[in-house]
Parts: C-alpha cells; structure tokens; sequence
C-alpha cells in the first residue's frame, strides 16, 4: 500500500470516559467492555491502563492524538447522545462545536440529539447546524432507560422523518445512523439494518451512513449498499476486526465489495477506544484472498479510507491538502517521525 | 433466586461467589433449551475475594457478543445480593480468547451436536488471533505471565 494515502477518520471521537462522567451502573459496565477491546488493539509495551484509558479528553490532545501519533489527516467527529450510560453524552455537543470552530479544515463533526424528544430535539438539530457549524446528523434508534428500551426505527414517519425534513430544509446531505451493535441490554428491533431502506427512498438527496455495518446484519446491510445508491456502510468497530480477526473482517468485506463496491466502505477507527496508528497499519498489511475479483489497491484503499468520505461532504482531496500542508500539525509533523502512540495523552511527546 | 451462604463466620467466600455466579444463564443457551450457567460455559477466568470485596474476570465466547451487557449486569446482581459482598468489580477480557476446552462435563455433554461446529469455528479463530495479543498492562508491569492471572477458577 502506497504511504501517501490521504485518511479521513470517518468516526473518532474526544470521549468522556472519566468515571465522573459514568452514570451509574450501565456506564460502568460500558466503560469496562470498551476497554476490553484496547488490548486487543495495542500492544501492551504502549497499552493505557484502565486509570489512563478513563479519561475525559480534551479536543487539542484529541487531535493531536490523530494527526502526530497516526497518519491520519481529517477527523470525523460524532456528538452522541448516549446519556442513559454517560452523563454528558460520551461526546458532547460542546467538544464538537469547538472542534468545528477551530479546526475547520481537519474536522467534521456530526450534530446529534436524541429525537425522541420532539421538537425540542429538532430546535437543537437546527441550532446545532445553523448556529455551531454541524456537517452532519449522528442519530441513536435506542436507549436503555430503567430497565426498558425506548426505541424507534428510520421508516418511523412521526420521529425520524421530520428529522430528515429537517435536514433538506437545512441543506444536511449527510445522516448517520447508529445500527448493528446493541449499546446496552436494548432491543435489537431497533438495530437491524432493513428500515433503512425506506429512509433512502423517501429521502434520495441524504447519504445514509449505517454506523457499524456488518457487526451485526451483514446479509441486510450488503443489500441495502447494492439497492440504494444513497446507503454506505461506516466500518466504525467492524474495521477493528482487520486487526483481531482478519478472518472474519475478509467475510465483512468479501460481502461488502461484492454487492456495495468500494465506492459504498468509509474506513473508522473508533478512536480513542484504541489507537489508529495500530489499526492503519493493520490494515496496510490486510490483503483479500488472491482469487477474490476485487483486491485492494492502492485505488480501492483511498476510497476506502478518505475517497468516499470526502466525496459526501464535497471535499476535494488535492485542494484540503493545499489547505493543510503548513497548518499547526503539519509544522509539527515536518521533519520529525510518529510520536509513540499515547504520548500525548501522557504528556510525553516521543517521536519514534 | 436463592442465596448462597458466606462461611459460618459471616465472611464472604470464594465458594458462595462460585455458587451465585453458577445461578448467572448464558441466555443463547437458555434460548437453545440448555440450561447452562456461565460456569459450565467456562466463561469465568477468576474470582477473588478478600474482606468482601470481589474481583470477578469473565469473558463471553465472542468478541462483540450481543449479551454483553446483560451478562455482566446479571454478574454484578448476583454477587451484590450475597449480603456480605461489599464491593463488586466485573472485569470484561477478551485475551486469552474463550475456547470449547473451557465447557465443563455437563455443558459438553448438552451441546453435543448442534453448537459444535460453532464453537469449533470459534475456537479456530480465537486460537489464532489471541496468540498475537500478549498480556495486560498490569500483567505486564507486574511481571506476572499470561496465565497467572485467571486461572485460579474452577
């Protein structure tokens, strides 16, 4: 694989892991299960213990995490409204804001709101975008709230299609939806994939970005990337599977790129639950089967980690570079390797 | 659901703990008809307790197991119902990787048939991708191998 791909990160995130944040015992457990997966990412000589691992990060350390420590260029950021585990959210509307506003040409963030709430999710929706610069629409279809789930699906004309109305009127061409991996003891109605289907026929100028896409769901999730030239698959948490089951994430991907193509994969690396240089390298090193028809080129790779993206939002890869090429991180970059991954976070700046 | 005893002189044991935790169902077994506690399955890599506080490692038998959440807190309700329990810790772990090698007589014998070819394509996977991943943190600061922690369970 060429070493100048360029690489949006489709979905990373400044997280709020810090156990002050928790709310209550469903945030404990969920911290606890996303750093079961760091060691599985991170060799252990640079592997953060759960004291470092629970950390609210801050948005400059956050970037400087991506862009300093791993080849990444772009991040995409998601505000969530996970508040039945976190009492901010996980990543508040705040923290994207203010990477919107100070980095605009290395971020894109993601308003989110949970629109169960009515108008007064579609007020925030619109603020968020009109007022604070928001790219895009992160949305959840469940939530654990005592002891039940509360949940409700993309074909849901009263909840979710105002919100997409909203989104034509706002000019937002651009929705992700959080499907295939259950947060919590929810549903799974809510999470299977099929609803989405009739999202992108009612609403043919909005990209639909199904989150998690073949976590869970595969055989639907491949039929909707092949009947809806609107529908892509962001490989938040499944790209994972390039690094701890190769196997299983050559099966994700044979599925993939028979029935979508490369032209329907957005590469995530669900930073900062693990470290994206580890996973980007993973995946210079991941290759499909020899007799499979489509090989991962260094063509289908820059699709696959900023080509598509960047064709979504408009933006012109060559032109971004340009834009890039001398900021703050750049400068930093100049000259001097990969810092060690996490010396940031530990106020160790290393350069390896 | 019952609860088990400590020891006679009130002070919690790592034998009541085993024996709540063999109340916790794997609830893909239970919706296959096997009535199989999260013991049988060898999901539980270690316990300890000292002074009522208990540390529990457990691991489920995928990566991404949909029940994750709800058998960690089935876990935490069990332990916490043992009146002498006084502090909780469930430890999620996905290294080393679960294997059939860790179901007890009884769940061999249960699943027998149907789930072996799952549980064998599992193993062929986990074997091969947990090899790579080393120890813990801890363990690796502690100068503790990969198998000292953990394998103090039954």
């Amino acid at each position: 694989m060429a070493t100048d791909q360029f690489v949006i990160d489709g979905i990373c995130h400044p997280y709020n892991f810090s156990r002050e944040n928790l709310n209550g015992r469903f945030g404990q457990i969920f911290n606890d299960v996303l750093y079961a997966f760091h060691p599985l990412n991170n060799p252990p000589e640079t592997a953060l213990s759960k004291e470092e691992w629970e950390h609210d990060w801050q948005n400059d350390e956050f970037l400087e995490t991506m862009f300093l420590e791993s080849d990444t260029d772009l991040a995409c950021v998601h505000s969530t409204p996970i508040f039945d585990a976190y009492l901010d959210g996980l990543i508040s509307v705040e923290k994207g804001a203010d990477l919107k506003r100070r980095y605009p040409d290395r971020t894109i963030w993601y308003a989110t709101a949970d629109i169960l709430q009515g108008e007064q999710a579609l007020q925030s929706l619109e603020h968020q975008v009109t007022e604070l610069g928001a790219d895009g629409i992160k949305l959840y279809p469940a939530q654990y709230y005592r002891g039940r789930t509360r949940f409700w699906t993309m074909d849901d004309y009263t909840i979710a299609f105002p919100v997409f109305e909203l989104a034509m009127e706002l000019g937002v061409k651009n929705i992700a939806i959080h499907k295939a991996l259950p947060l919590g003891p929810v549903a799974t109605e809510a999470l299977r994939v099929d609803d989405v289907g009739m999202a992108a026929e009612a609403f043919p100028e909005i990209n639909f970005q199904i989150v998690h896409a073949g976590f869970m769901f595969l055989d639907e999730a491949k039929f909707l990337l092949l009947n809806h030239a609107n529908v892509y698959a962001t490989l938040e948490a499944t790209f994972l599977y390039c690094q701890f089951d190769p196997e299983l994430f050559t099966r994700v991907m044979r599925e993939f790129l028979l029935y979508g193509g490369p032209d329907k994969l957005i590469y995530s690396s669900t930073a900062t639950v693990i470290h994206p240089h580890y996973l980007l390298e993973a995946f210079k090193n991941f290759e499909m089967p020899e007799d499979f028809p489509i090989q991962l080129t260094d063509e289908v790779r820059q699709k696959i980690l900023a080509g598509n993206f960047a064709r979504l939002h408009g933006i012109d890869i060559e032109e971004r570079k340009r834009k890039i090429e001398d900021d703050e991180f750049a400068q930093q970059r100049n000259g001097n390797g990969l810092r060690e991954p996490w010396s940031t976070l530990r106020g160790q700046e290393v350069t390896t | 659901m019952s609860v088990p005893n400590g020891s006679p002189n009130g002070a919690l044991t790592a034998e009541a703990v085993y024996e709540a935790l063999d109340m916790v169902k794997d609830p893909c077994m239970t919706a296959g008809g096997h009535d199989l506690s999260i013991l049988d399955l060898g999901l539980v890599y270690g316990v300890e307790v000292q002074d009522g506080r208990v540390r529990i490692d457990i691991t489920l038998t995928e990566v991404g197991c949909i029940f994750t959440h709800r058998i960690i807190g089935a876990v935490y309700d069990a332990i916490e119902a043992l009146p002498e329990a006084k502090e909780v810790e469930v430890i999620p772990r996905w290294a080393p990787a679960w294997t059939p090698e860790r179901l007890n007589e009884k769940a061999r014998h249960a699943l027998e048939g149907s789930r072996v070819a799952m549980f064998h394509t599992i193993k062929r996977r986990g074997l091969d991708v947990h090899a790579k991943i080393g120890r813990r943190p801890e363990d690796l600061a502690a100068g503790r191998p990969e198998t000292a922690y953990g394998t103090s369970g039954r």
